[in-house]
């Protein structure tokens, strides 16, 4: 057991603020937050890779050498070890955590309360592990049910598996999300996913899955996950019932388009991800800000903590996502809110290269309760986008030509990723405010597009502009001016 | 059985530590004056016994020069970078003169000439790596249609020795755009297949000799090139061009001697493959230690156990069979921590048996396996046939118990295990009723296995 302190590094941050162009990069901080790093175990490897918060604060996280390990009053134990390459864990009791592991979905207990587990049990391994590295397990969520949810990597270079480009796989629900029922049962869940190394719960208890970017995944992506769909990456579908690995050889693109679920919001790659992490709902109720009800996820390749904002239209969300704190100092794979509203992030730059300095560790974002002038919310409207601010706007600051906005789609083939596809400049036929807040902007929109839109000149009554002013719309349905 | 030729006699032996400070240049002239002038009368090594030699390695220097030579107290005696020297006289005069200093005896009072002629030829024959490596670079094009096949390569603009001569450095050239060829006698394992491996993108550009003759790689597998070696000592040149390499970093290519799967890397043989290798994490197989790394060598779930006694063993969680065991103290988790991960874990022991080697239950599709529990002796519990099953291992000197104990009371019937052929000799199976229930023990006899 190791003493350890907290390091802020706000100074760095503010450091690179003073930066605005050239060879350092400006590092997106909106005000009142600030990163603390929290050191880890000395001398260990602490590829964090699984991170959970209980309600009395208590941190949880697992490594991806193995260990599981819980973190109180400054002070780290190790839990358990020898776990194989673990990419999620829950808390589920006070001696109780499950983990998602390549080869099992485990319930690891301490039976003698020595604070050391002995019981490692199996919940579920009904699915095909090739000892191949790319076969992640991520896992675990729970729902108010008891029902465990996860998500299962396909493979790369597995001997004899069924590949269309780069990932395969050899069978055994590669490329799935699954379900465990309380009573053991395993149940395939849904198909057509490449890397969807973030798994998450809504506050209404629905499914979201991220998946990065690649062969079939034209850019990074969220998917509100429902039983029995499928999201894009055909080899999955070997282990469909429907199919045959023969009549799979032979499918086209323009056949599996109109049997895939799009996503629900587009990442697009590199400008705001390129391996996301889990969506973490900010349920602090204020405590961690203004952005109540978002999403927060992590970046593995950026290092960056970005937001996403759902809306209902025609029945189906679909949102926006927007930078929101960059410059960590690893990559950003597991985000956690803990009860005093702090978002906590895991990191591991192992394998895959990470912004940042740093291969590994733990950090923390804190709110000092300065409300930032940021971009709140946007919402669909049938000829254009109603943004919300944090804070009055400078009514002359909103003008039309000084909002950009760019739009394209994306390509769905199994080469990896998409450039953007007919990409054009759209103009912003009008601005106007609604309230001293909101600001609409018209212009002419199509369906099957994302939409980039830049508002660098919007400042609010002190002159001050957001941190981050770009955000990327993903419009899969127009609003008709009825509803 | 290998011989050495000539050795050094007791007379030059004393010729002191001057000796040793310029062992090379000295030992060469010291073999030359003994060939010239005293074929007859050497403290012979014509019969110089390796097997001797190891025992009396084993014996004398195992403490603290390492099991398999690798170092530990006293230097590593294995990778051709011996600080005294390491030609045959120089060896021989280390072993005989000691040094005191660093505590290490004199073995001329304890050991007789033969056994430090023995001594001698067994180091010799466990040494690996380059020797006598040189280099030479030519800058070339930025051109970036060149091909390493079609390239014509003049006179070099630097040829020499590396600081460190028998590891491959590729980065000190200070060019962007160069070639570099590599060239040295490259001893590997006598008693083992071995490949040169790297791990590299397919757009680098190499070309790799073994005996002047061009080899091709036979690897299929993406990031890994493989080319098979000879047993013993073989002339090796690798050449790399730039031309194709995306970063300064992947410039630095890693290279290996490996086993003949690839998977287990038994030794460096750059620079940068060395680092990599010194960033192995080693785990102590301590008594309850339960492992799910990945085992290279071991099928998938297979769940690594530490027993004590050094003695470790596999249970495979989808066959409920015995899929491996080992002693060894540690267990090299080191590949689970570079890169991506892929390549396994390894054992640092001796393998009593592995996989496809196993004692096997007789109908594995009713293996249901629950759970293991950790503790001063863990325990892997199962069903097979619908009657659960609890598993723990018991070890002495000469052999290891694997005890299976019926837990659930309503049946007794007995599994039947199968052994495959190479574990027939050493394997008993029985089963035993007592107050306990009925158990059945699977006995592993360890006699014959050094460790």
């Amino acid at each position: 057991m190791n003493n350890l302190s907290t390091l802020s590094i706000v100074a760095i941050s503010l450091f690179s603020l003073t930066f605005t162009s050239g060879a350092c990069a400006k590092q997106t901080l909106p005000t009142g937050y600030r990163i603390d790093t929290i050191a880890t175990p000395s001398d260990i490897p602490f590829h964090i890779t699984g991170l959970d918060i209980d309600q009395s604060g208590k941190v949880a996280v697992a490594t991806r050498l193995g260990d599981v390990w819980f973190y109180s009053n400054g002070q780290w134990a190790k839990f358990a070890d020898g776990l194989h390459e673990p990419t999620g864990l829950l808390i589920e009791a006070d001696n109780t955590v499950v983990v998602g592991q390549k080869p099992e979905l485990s319930r690891i207990v301490d039976t003698n309360n020595d604070g050391v587990a002995d019981e490692y049990i199996k919940v579920a391994d009904d699915w095909t592990f090739h000892d191949n590295y790319h076969e992640f397990n991520f896992a675990p969520v729970k729902d108010a049910e008891g029902n465990f949810f996860g998500t299962l990597n396909l493979g790369h270079g597995v001997k004899d598996a069924l590949s269309f480009g780069v990932m395969d796989s050899a069978g055994g629900y590669r490329g799935w999300a699954y379900k465990v029922t309380p009573s053991g049962e395993f149940v395939p869940y849904a198909s057509g996913l490449r890397s969807p190394a973030g798994v998450g719960l809504s506050p209404k208890g629905e499914l979201f899955v991220t998946d990065n970017q690649g062969d079939w995944v034209a850019s990074s992506k969220l998917h509100l996950i429902r039983k029995g769909e499928f999201y894009g990456h055909p080899v999955s579908l070997r282990d469909d019932p429907n199919y045959t690995v023969e009549q799979l050889r032979k499918i086209t693109p323009e056949e599996l388009e109109p049997i895939r679920t799009k996503p629900n919001v587009w990442f697009p790659h590199k400008e705001i991800s390129g391996s996301p992490g889990n969506p973490e709902w900010d349920t602090t109720e204020g405590k961690f800000g203004p952005f109540t009800g978002q999403i927060f996820v992590g970046d593995q390749t950026l290092s960056n903590v970005f937001r996403v904002m759902l809306e209902e239209v025609n029945g189906e969300y679909q949102g926006a996502a927007m930078n929101f704190i960059d410059g960590f100092q690893s990559g950003n794979i597991r985000v956690k809110f803990d009860p005093e509203g702090a978002l906590w992030v895991g990191q591991t730059a192992r394998g895959w290269q990470s912004e940042g300095n740093k291969p590994f560790g733990l950090q923390k974002v804190v709110w000092d309760g300065t409300t930032p002038f940021e971009l709140l919310t946007i919402n669909l409207i049938p000829k254009g986008f109603d943004l919300s601010f944090t804070q009055k706007l400078d009514k002359n600051s909103i003008k039309a030509s000084d909002i950009t906005v760019s739009s394209w789609r994306y390509r769905y083939h199994h080469n990896y990723g998409s450039p953007k596809v007919d990409l054009r400049e759209e103009k912003v036929l009008s601005s106007e405010l609604l309230s001293d807040q909101k600001l609409r902007i018209n212009l002419f929109l199509e369906a099957d597009r994302v939409y980039a839109i830049n508002f660098p000149q919007i400042s609010n009554q002190n002159g001050a502009k957001p941190s981050t002013t770009t955000l990327f719309y993903t419009l899969n349905s127009l609003k008709s001016a009825i509803e | 059985m290998k011989k050495l030729n000539y050795l050094c006699n007791k007379s030059s032996t004393k010729q002191g530590s001057s000796f040793l400070h310029f062992s090379f240049f000295l030992a060469s002239a010291c073999t030359f004056f003994y060939i010239l002038s005293q074929p007859a009368n050497a403290v012979l090594v014509e019969n110089a016994n390796i097997k001797e030699g190891k025992a009396s390695y084993d014996i004398n220097c195992k403490s603290c020069h390492g099991r398999n030579l690798e170092g530990s107290v006293g230097f590593n005696l294995v990778d051709g970078e011996s600080v005294h020297g390491n030609s045959v006289e120089a060896i021989a005069v280390s072993i005989s003169e000691g040094f005191s200093d660093k505590g290490m005896p004199a073995f001329k009072h304890t050991l007789a000439p033969q056994d430090i002629a023995n001594l001698t030829a067994y180091i010799l024959s466990k040494r690996l790596g380059f020797e006598d490596l040189s280099y030479k670079v030519w800058p070339i094009s930025t051109d970036p249609s060149l091909k390493i096949s079609t390239l014509n390569l003049a006179e070099p603009l630097k040829t020499g020795k590396l600081k460190q001569d028998n590891l491959m450095d590729f980065t000190f050239t200070e060019l962007n755009d160069f070639a570099i060829e590599f060239e040295g006698i490259l001893h590997t394992p006598t008693d083992q297949e071995t490949v040169l491996q790297a791990h590299m993108s397919n757009r680098i550009q190499v070309q790799v000799w073994l005996n002047d003759e061009l080899q091709e790689n036979v690897s299929p597998a993406w990031l890994n090139w493989v080319w098979p070696l000879n047993k013993g000592k073989q002339k090796v040149r690798i050449r790399y061009i730039t031309t194709g390499t995306r970063t300064q970093n992947d410039k630095d290519l890693q290279f290996f001697v490996a086993d003949n799967t690839s998977i287990i890397k038994l030794f460096p043989v750059s620079m940068s493959a060395k680092r990599l290798l010194e960033d192995r994490k080693y785990m102590k197989q301590t008594p309850g230690l339960v492992e799910r790394k990945r085992m290279a060598m071991l099928p998938p779930y297979s769940l690594v156990i530490g027993t004590g006694s050094n003695l470790n063993f596999a249970f495979n969680t989808k066959t409920c069979s015995i899929v491996g065991a080992w002693l060894g103290s540690e267990l090299n988790i080191g590949p689970n921590i570079f890169g991506r991960g892929r390549a396994g874990s390894e054992i640092n022991g001796v393998w009593v048996f592995k996989y496809p080697q196993q004692i096997s239950v007789e109908d594995t599709s009713t293996c249901r396996y629950q759970k293991y529990t950790r503790g001063a002796s863990p325990k892997v519990f199962y069903s097979l046939q619908g009657n659960n099953y609890e598993l723990s291992a018991v070890t002495n000197d000469k052999s290891f118990t694997l005890q299976q104990r019926l837990l659930s009371k309503t049946e007794s019937k007995q599994v039947t295990f199968t052994l495959t052929d190479e574990l027939k000799d050493k394997v008993k199976i029985f089963a035993n009723a007592s107050n306990e229930g009925l158990t059945t023990n699977i006995e592993v006899d360890l006699s014959g296995i050094e460790f």
